[in-house]
C-alpha cells in the first residue's frame, strides 16, 4: 500500500506547484552557463552532489525521523533551519509554497494529526513549511521506506530541472531523459541514506546555484518563478 | 471571513482580459469588496497594468507568475493561485468578490472548480470568425462568454452576424455578450450578470448543453429497459448509439 501511495503523491500531477520553479536554472540558461546536454548534466550533477543530497535530501531524512517519532517541535525547528540555508526570501517562500500546497493536498485526502498540525504551522508565515520537510514527514506517516522516500524526492526534483531545460534550451525529450538516466545511474552507486541523519548537519556548497537563484529574481521577464 | 464569490477570467493572449478586469473593478469597487489576482507567464505586467490604472486600492491586486504553464496554474495544479488567494483573503477578510485572471492561453484552457465559482471567457473578433466553431472548454462551457473588439470586425473581414449565430450554436443556453471594451460598449450586461447571477451563488449557474445530455448510465438504462417508447427523434447513427435529439 505504501508504494501505491508513494506513486500517487510523487506523480507530477499531484498538486504542489513544483512545475513553476526553476531554482536558478533559468538564470543559468539566460547567462549561457547551461546551454546544451553536457552543460546541463554538469550543472545538475553538481546540484545533486552539493545541494540536493546534503541539504534537501538530508532535511527530508531528518523530517522522516522526527515525523516517525511524532516529534512536531523538532520538525518545526528543522523547517526553520532548512529555510535559513536558502539564499534569499524568494527561494524560501517558493519552497514553502510547495510544502504548503503539497501538504494541503495530502491532508485533503488522508487525515493525519501530525500532518494537519504541520499544515497549520505552514500558515504562520510565508516561509514556513519547506517542501523537503513536508515530503519527509508525509513519507514517514505513510510508512514509505526511507531509501524509497529519498530516491523519489531526488528523481522528482531532477525531473523538474529537466523539464525546465526542455523549455528553455534546444533539448529534446530523449536527451532530457538520457541526462536524467545518467544522473540516476550515478545515484545508484552512492549511499544516499544516512544511518543517523540527526547526527549530520545540513549543508549546501553550491555558490553558482546561489548566484543563479539571486540573479533570477531580477530577470525582467521570467518563464519560471524565482 | 465573509462568504465570497470567485470569478475566473480566461481567454487567449490579447483578447482583452485585463481590460475587462479593469472595467469591472472600476464599476464594482464601490459596491463590494474586491481583490484581483492576475496570472502572467513571464512577468507581472497585468498586475502592473491594473495597479497603474488604479483599478483597485493598493494591495488588492496581486500578480502571480505561473511558470510557463498558464493552463496548468488554473486547471491541473492550482497551488500557486490558491496560495495567492488565501493570502489575499487573509489580508482582506471582508472581500466578497475575487477575480482570478488567467495568463493568456489557448482554447483548451479552463478553470478548476476548486479555484473559481464562475468563469468568464474572453475572445475577440480579430482571432478569426471561426473561433466559435473551433470550440473548447471556454467557448462551450464558460459561464459567460465575451466577444470583444466588435468594432474591428469590418477591418479584419469578420462577419459578426455569422459569428453570433455560431456562438449561439456553441453556447446553447449559456450567455454571451458582444463588447467593445475600449468604449465600454457591452459592459453593462456583464456587470448585471455578475451582480444578479454570479453574486447570488453557484446554484445560479446556467446549465450548459452537455450537462443536460443523459449520462452514459441513464442512457443505457433508458435504451435497454424502455426502448423506443418515446416520441422524440432518436439518432440511431451516433457512435455510442444513445444520443438523442430533442
Amino acid at each position: 500500500m505504501s508504494i501505491l501511495r508513494l506513486l500517487h503523491i510523487a506523480d507530477s500531477s499531484f498538486p504542489s506547484g513544483v512545475f513553476a520553479h526553476s531554482w536558478g536554472l533559468e538564470y543559468a540558461i539566460v547567462q549561457g552557463w547551461v546551454h546544451d546536454v553536457a552543460s546541463l548534466e554538469a550543472w545538475l550533477s553538481d546540484c545533486v552532489t552539493h545541494y540536493l543530497i546534503p541539504l534537501e535530501g538530508l532535511a527530508a531524512q531528518k523530517a522522516y525521523v522526527f515525523a516517525a517519532a511524532g516529534d512536531y517541535e523538532h520538525l518545526v525547528e528543522l523547517d526553520r533551519d532548512l529555510a535559513s540555508y536558502r539564499i534569499n526570501l524568494a527561494s524560501r517562500e517558493a519552497a514553502a509554497q510547495m510544502g504548503r500546497s503539497f501538504l494541503t493536498a495530502v491532508n485533503a485526502i488522508w487525515k493525519h494529526d501530525l500532518l494537519l498540525k504541520l499544515a497549520a504551522f505552514g500558515e504562520t508565515s510565508s516561509t514556513a513549511l519547506q517542501h523537503a520537510v513536508a515530503w519527509g514527514a508525509t513519507a514517514a506517516v505513510m510508512e514509505i521506506p526511507p531509501q524509497t522516500m529519498l530516491e523519489s524526492f531526488l528523481i522528482g526534483t531532477l525531473r523538474q530541472f529537466c523539464t525546465v531545460a526542455m523549455r528553455l534550451i534546444p533539448l529534446g525529450q530523449t536527451d532530457a531523459n538520457l541526462v536524467l538516466a545518467r544522473l540516476l545511474e550515478r545515484l545508484e552507486h552512492q549511499t544516499l541514506v544516512e544511518e543517523s541523519p540527526l547526527s549530520v548537519d545540513l549543508a549546501s556548497n553550491l555558490p553558482g546555484m546561489d548566484i543563479a537563484v539571486l540573479g533570477h529574481e531580477n530577470l525582467k521577464a521570467r518563464y519560471f518563478r524565482s | 471571513m465573509s462568504e465570497h464569490i470567485r470569478i475566473g477570467i480566461g481567454g487567449p493572449v490579447g483578447s482583452g482580459k485585463s481590460h475587462l478586469l479593469l472595467r469591472l473593478c472600476e464599476a464594482l469597487r464601490d459596491k463590494m469588496s474586491i481583490v484581483a489576482i492576475t496570472n502572467d507567464i513571464y512577468t507581472r505586467e497585468d498586475a502592473q497594468f491594473l495597479t497603474n490604472q488604479k483599478a483597485l486600492a493598493l494591495g488588492r491586486i496581486m500578480g502571480v507568475e505561473t511558470g510557463g504553464c498558464p493552463h496548468a496554474a488554473i486547471r491541473d495544479d492550482i497551488s500557486l493561485n490558491l496560495d495567492a488567494l488565501n493570502l489575499m483573503r487573509k489580508q482582506f477578510p471582508d472581500a466578497t468578490l475575487s477575480f482570478i485572471e488567467s495568463g493568456g492561453d489557448n482554447l483548451a484552457a479552463t478553470f478548476s472548480p476548486d479555484l473559481v465559482d464562475f468563469q468568464i471567457y474572453v475572445i475577440d473578433v480579430a482571432q478569426g470568425d471561426d473561433i466559435p466553431r473551433k470550440g473548447g472548454m471556454g467557448i462551450g462551457r464558460s459561464d459567460l462568454l465575451v466577444l470583444n473588439k466588435i468594432d474591428l470586425a469590418p477591418y479584419v473581414g469578420v462577419n459578426l452576424a455569422q459569428m453570433t449565430t455560431d456562438l449561439q450554436a456553441a453556447r446553447g443556453p449559456l450567455p454571451f455578450v458582444l463588447t467593445n471594451l475600449k468604449k465600454g460598449e457591452g459592459l453593462a450586461p456583464i456587470i448585471d450578470w455578475i451582480e444578479n447571477v454570479a453574486m447570488k451563488g453557484r446554484d445560479q449557474k446556467a446549465k450548459p448543453l452537455w450537462s443536460q445530455r443523459p449520462t452514459l448510465k441513464s442512457a443505457i438504462v433508458h435504451d435497454h429497459h424502455h426502448p423506443h417508447d418515446h416520441d422524440h427523434d432518436h439518432d440511431h447513427h451516433s457512435h455510442d448509439g444513445h444520443a438523442h435529439r430533442h
